[in-house]
């Protein structure tokens, strides 16, 4: 009998902490559902304690582990409401927080939208999954010049491997400013692939591009160099020596083969010196303590 | 980051082996490739460009103005009424109409007779014109904190390095002579081991052009090309205390008072422990943020960082007792210094004497003299690239930490946060269209 009693004890116990958290839990949905329904309707210069609220409330699930899916899909619910513009900059900004692959559908839903572009790549920018260079290439093709431009500064800063490709076909745009950007995006990205694809583009374009090119050139060698890939850096700095017209591309290539000579630097600054440009001996000079 | 470079003895030792015909280059190197280089204009002077006439634009436009090895030839601004204030300024000082006036910085960089530029923008237009000047083979003065975000002072870095520009930051308190004083106290040892520094900041808002409450929005003046202004920022619209000198009190354009004098006092902190090469290896912070309003950088703050050696560095703003300035405290006492302002215990550190065989640091004339001294000789700086850029990283990162709520580790080797990838992903910003590095 006391048995029994202890069982119905423990079992009324173990209902009412459940219900307990339930109802905790009830209550902090809730509350976040209701300072999303406010945010929804926030327009600057209104009262943002909703938003100071709710980002405390997420900074605090951040570092307690908790209730993230849940705070992603009520972002991405509001997010796809009939929100005002800053609720969803604002909502960008948390997603750039917690978001994973279940928001890179939404956002790159906005992303043709000229009024959200730049606010959704806020997001798509740092979250960690493959899905977003994947959903970015997918609609770069169907977005105007200007949305392009943002995208491929997007894969540039996450240093998309998989979007060399693509890029480079942007750098061939006859709109300058594209191409360009597409330009400078290679140098971030980096890599043997980016190598490989400037060199097949630097005579097809014109020398504002060119430039940019020869800029992203030096950037990959830089990087082999800091990885210390020393015979590619070599290869980089030696290539656009040879190659560009440009004097402050090919000073800084020269800087960048004395780095990467190692051992024999002493003996190139030498011979560079022998050469009768006094200019040229200047800049060896530069590199020597 | 450091450059590696040639010592005299390797050179020496490899060109032995040249001279006994034991090496050829490969190498053919074109005539001509320096440009500019170490040629200054017909007049002799160091000819320079103006890039953001404003506030602080204006004060390094008096300091350069009355420098003899200099000579002011264009300005840009986004702001016509700071553009012709400044164009004003110097036609007045060279007794003519000749500066010329832009509101395209790139305009002005594509100028082949400006040796150098002085950047005075809001700390979010910091990285793009200072890259493009680097590429454009100027050298550059800019205004501290060097970077917005922590991936930009890298990308400045890697720019400046890369076409080997000289560049000063306008930390020019390293300039002044009693807080080089101080640093020597301390380089040489006469505090023992120096185990904690305080390094005190202001706290709040401080309302510098009386724009406080002005957030309602509207149609931005005629002579602000306010688009242009909020540049990489998201769009925003116009409001007077959005924009002119109170821009860095909201986190999209500037760090607040942590972010402001990060690279005065943090900056001195560095150069007394030698740490102008490293940085902290955990960072803790906790900020006070505003709940609502325009202005939403943090007004009190306490950022504690510890170094590799065990060093712990506190920057604080709001907290009676850290002291506004630079306090290196160590086994056998303490300094303690700020604008006008030397103490120390015991007293007797304040006479100290430097013989031969002590540290001496970098003496510099004045800073706008420094850096104009230094494009004539091609030598580093005061305060170069990267010296400014390891300035800012305890800013960068307790701003990080203070916004997460949490401690992060940091290696200073590789630059690189350790274990938290929200936190490595807040070390650099989205850039609004068409806006790019």
């Amino acid at each position: 009998m006391k048995y029994i009693f202890k069982k119905i004890a423990l079992l009324l116990i173990i209902l009412g902490v459940s219900t307990n958290i339930i109802s905790q839990n009830g209550k902090y949905e809730e509350r976040v559902q209701s300072l999303l329904n406010k945010i929804e309707n926030y327009e600057y210069n209104q009262d943002g304690s909703p938003l100071y609220d709710l980002d405390k409330i997420i900074k605090n699930a951040m570092n307690e582990n908790e209730n993230l899916d849940f705070l992603e899909g009520e972002l991405i619910k509001s997010l796809l409401a009939n929100s005002t513009y800053d609720a969803k900059l604002f909502i960008c900004r948390q997603l750039s927080l917690i978001g994973t692959h279940s928001s890179v559908t939404p956002l790159i839903s906005l992303i043709s939208d000229s009024h959200y572009s730049d606010i959704v790549r806020i997001a798509l920018e740092k979250i960690n999954s493959t899905e977003v260079d994947n959903g970015l290439l997918k609609v770069i093709e169907k977005v105007d010049d200007e949305i392009k431009r943002g995208i491929i500064a997007t894969l540039a800063a996450r240093k998309s491997y998989s979007s060399i490709s693509t890029i480079s076909e942007y750098v061939l745009s006859d709109d300058i400013e594209l191409a360009t950007i597409a330009a400078s995006a290679l140098g971030y990205i980096g890599g043997v692939e980016s190598v490989e694809k400037i060199k097949s583009l630097l005579n097809k374009v014109t020398d504002d591009v060119k430039k940019v090119l020869f800029d992203s050139y030096l950037k990959c060698g830089d990087e082999f160099l800091a990885l210390n890939k020393i015979e590619m850096a070599n290869e980089v700095y030696t290539y656009v020596l040879d190659n560009s017209d440009f004097t402050s591309i090919k000073y800084a290539a020269l800087k960048g083969l004395i780095n990467s000579a190692h051992e024999n630097r002493g003996l190139l600054i030498l011979n560079l010196i022998k050469d009768n440009n006094i200019e040229l001996a200047e800049v060896a000079m530069s590199q020597i303590e | 980051m450091k450059e590696k470079k040639v010592t005299r003895r390797e050179f020496l030792k490899k060109s032995s082996g040249a001279a006994l015909g034991l090496f050829t280059a490969p190498y053919i190197i074109p005539n001509n490739i320096l440009g500019r280089n170490g040629i200054l204009s017909p007049s002799n002077k160091i000819t320079l460009g103006f890039i953001g006439t404003g506030w602080q634009g204006t004060a390094n436009l008096d300091a350069f103005l009355n420098e003899d090895a200099a000579k002011v030839i264009a300005v840009c601004d986004l702001d016509t009424d700071h553009l012709l204030e400044a164009k004003e300024l110097v036609d007045l000082k060279y007794r003519n109409n000749d500066c010329a006036t832009y509101t395209n910085f790139r305009e002005l960089l594509s100028r082949q007779d400006i040796d150098a530029v002085v950047i005075g923008t809001p700390d979010h237009w910091h990285a793009i014109p200072s890259i493009e000047a680097a590429k454009a083979g100027k050298d550059i003065f800019c205004e501290k904190p060097l970077s917005h975000s922590f991936n930009e002072g890298i990308e400045m870095c890697n720019a400046v390095n890369r076409y080997d520009r000289i560049w000063q930051t306008g930390s020019w308190q390293r300039s002044i002579p009693n807080f080089r004083f101080a640093c020597e106290i301390i380089r040489n040892g006469r505090i023992g081991k120096v185990h904690t520094v305080e390094v005190g900041l202001p706290d709040g808002h401080r309302d510098f052009e009386g724009t406080f409450g002005l957030e309602s929005p509207m149609e931005p003046p005629k002579n602000l090309d306010y688009n242009t202004w909020l540049g990489p920022a998201p769009y925003a619209p116009y409001a007077p205390a959005r924009v002119h000198k109170n821009w860095r009190w909201n986190l999209d354009y500037g760090g607040g008072q942590l972010m402001d004098w990060v690279g005065h006092h943090v900056d001195i902190a560095h150069w007394g422990l030698d740490l102008d090469h490293t940085g902290p290896v955990e960072i803790d912070g906790i900020g006070e943020y505003p709940k609502t309003g325009l202005w939403n950088t943090a007004t009190k703050y306490f950022v504690t960082t510890k170094y590799e050696n065990g060093l712990i560095m506190k920057i604080a703003g709001g907290y009676d007792e850290i002291k506004t300035g630079t306090k290196w405290i160590g086994e056998e006492g303490w300094v303690h210094v700020n604008r006008g302002f030397l103490d120390a215990n015991p007293k007797s550190l304040l006479k100290e004497f430097f013989g031969p065989n002590d540290i001496t640091l970098y003496k510099s004339p004045g800073h706008a003299a420094n850096f104009l001294e230094c494009i004539k000789t091609r030598n580093k700086t005061l305060t170069p690239v990267d010296v400014a850029h390891r300035s800012a990283t305890p800013g960068h990162l307790g701003q990080i930490s203070m916004l997460l709520q949490r401690k992060i580790n940091f290696d200073p080797n590789k630059q690189k946060i350790i274990g938290d990838e929200v936190a490595s992903s807040m070390l650099g910003r989205s850039y609004r269209a068409p806006w790019h590095l």
